[in-house]
């Protein structure tokens, strides 16, 4: 997949993971790795963005004697969401249209 | 590779780096290992799947946000020339230049504190129409007392109503007043800021 596409839908796609609930960073990308492929240097700078722009929330519980950081979806994440589907609507306009068009031919 | 390995070529990269970002990033990654350490997978293997710790690096210094970079740059390279000799060269210029820089600074410093005292001297006048505003209640209540008995109600009234108006004028006169020496001080102590950053330097 073309890398510049699929950094911006990274960021969303990890905000997604974090709708059924708070999460940490193994286990984001135990969620993902079926549906597309991250390593946990790609997953750093993406939680990173994403806790400055303020889409996720961070917490550290103790687990096993050691810390754990979890990060919690927001509102403006739940909103990033919500854009990004609206975007890729109109996207799979465009999409019908060129198929329709090869397809004439 | 052992985590401590890992860990350790990590920071020996990162060094030089912010104290913060570097820290947070290291926590990421021994989490990381340890959580597949938990999941099943030996020491060895944990680390290797995570990565190259140079790479990783890398990567990290890439991302790290610019001014977080500079700004502890130039903290490293303050603590490197405190205690070096200073500039000669500056020296010398510094005192050639003085005919020319000493008037001029004492020009600009006698037209900054003119400002500054025209500032208060604004700030006087309002307390001193607040004041006046007062005393002219007085004046209206006089007035008013003596119209209701000869002129009429109407007169009177109009006398009121100058001595509320006084009265508010008088009062924001005074709470403007306060509000702009407060301004003024505030002004004073950025500006006293502003020169000590041009004097040091930071």
């Amino acid at each position: 997949m073309d890398v510049q596409l699929k950094r911006g839908m990274l960021d969303v796609c990890v905000l997604a993971t974090l709708l059924k609930g708070d999460s940490y960073g193994y286990l984001i990308i135990k969620d993902l790795s079926p549906h597309i492929e991250i390593s946990e240097s790609t997953l750093y700078p993406i939680l990173r963005r994403l806790e400055e722009s303020k889409c996720v929330s961070v917490y550290t519980l103790e687990h096993n004697g050691r810390l754990r950081k979890y990060y919690a979806i927001t509102n403006v994440g739940r909103n990033k969401i919500n854009v990004f589907l609206e975007e890729w609507k109109s996207m799979m306009g465009i999409y019908s249209f060129i198929e329709a068009e090869v397809n004439s031919k | 590779m052992k985590k401590s390995e890992f860990i350790k070529k990590l920071r020996e990269e990162l060094k030089g780096y912010p104290h913060d970002p570097v820290e947070d990033s290291i926590q990421y990654y021994s989490e990381m290992i340890d959580d597949r350490m938990e999941d099943g997978m030996s020491e060895d293997e944990a680390v290797s799947k995570v990565g190259d710790p140079i790479a990783i690096a890398k990567q990290i210094k890439y991302n790290m946000p610019l001014k977080n970079v500079i700004k502890e740059k130039v903290a490293a390279k303050k603590v490197e020339n405190t205690g070096k000799e200073v500039n000669i060269g500056l020296i010398i210029v510094l005192i050639l230049g003085a005919p020319l820089w000493i008037p001029l600074a004492i020009t600009i410093l006698s037209l900054v504190g003119t400002f500054f005292i025209l500032l208060w001297v604004f700030d006087f006048v309002m307390y001193v129409l607040a004041l006046v505003s007062a005393v002219s209640i007085i004046a209206s209540i006089i007035g008013a007392a003596i119209t209701a008995f000869t002129t009429g109600i109407g007169t009177a009234l109009v006398f009121v109503g100058s001595g509320i108006g006084a009265a508010g004028l008088s009062l924001l006169l005074a709470i403007g007043g306060i509000a702009f020496a407060k301004a003024i001080i505030a002004l004073t102590a950025s500006f006293a800021r502003g020169i000590k950053r041009i004097i040091i330097g930071r």
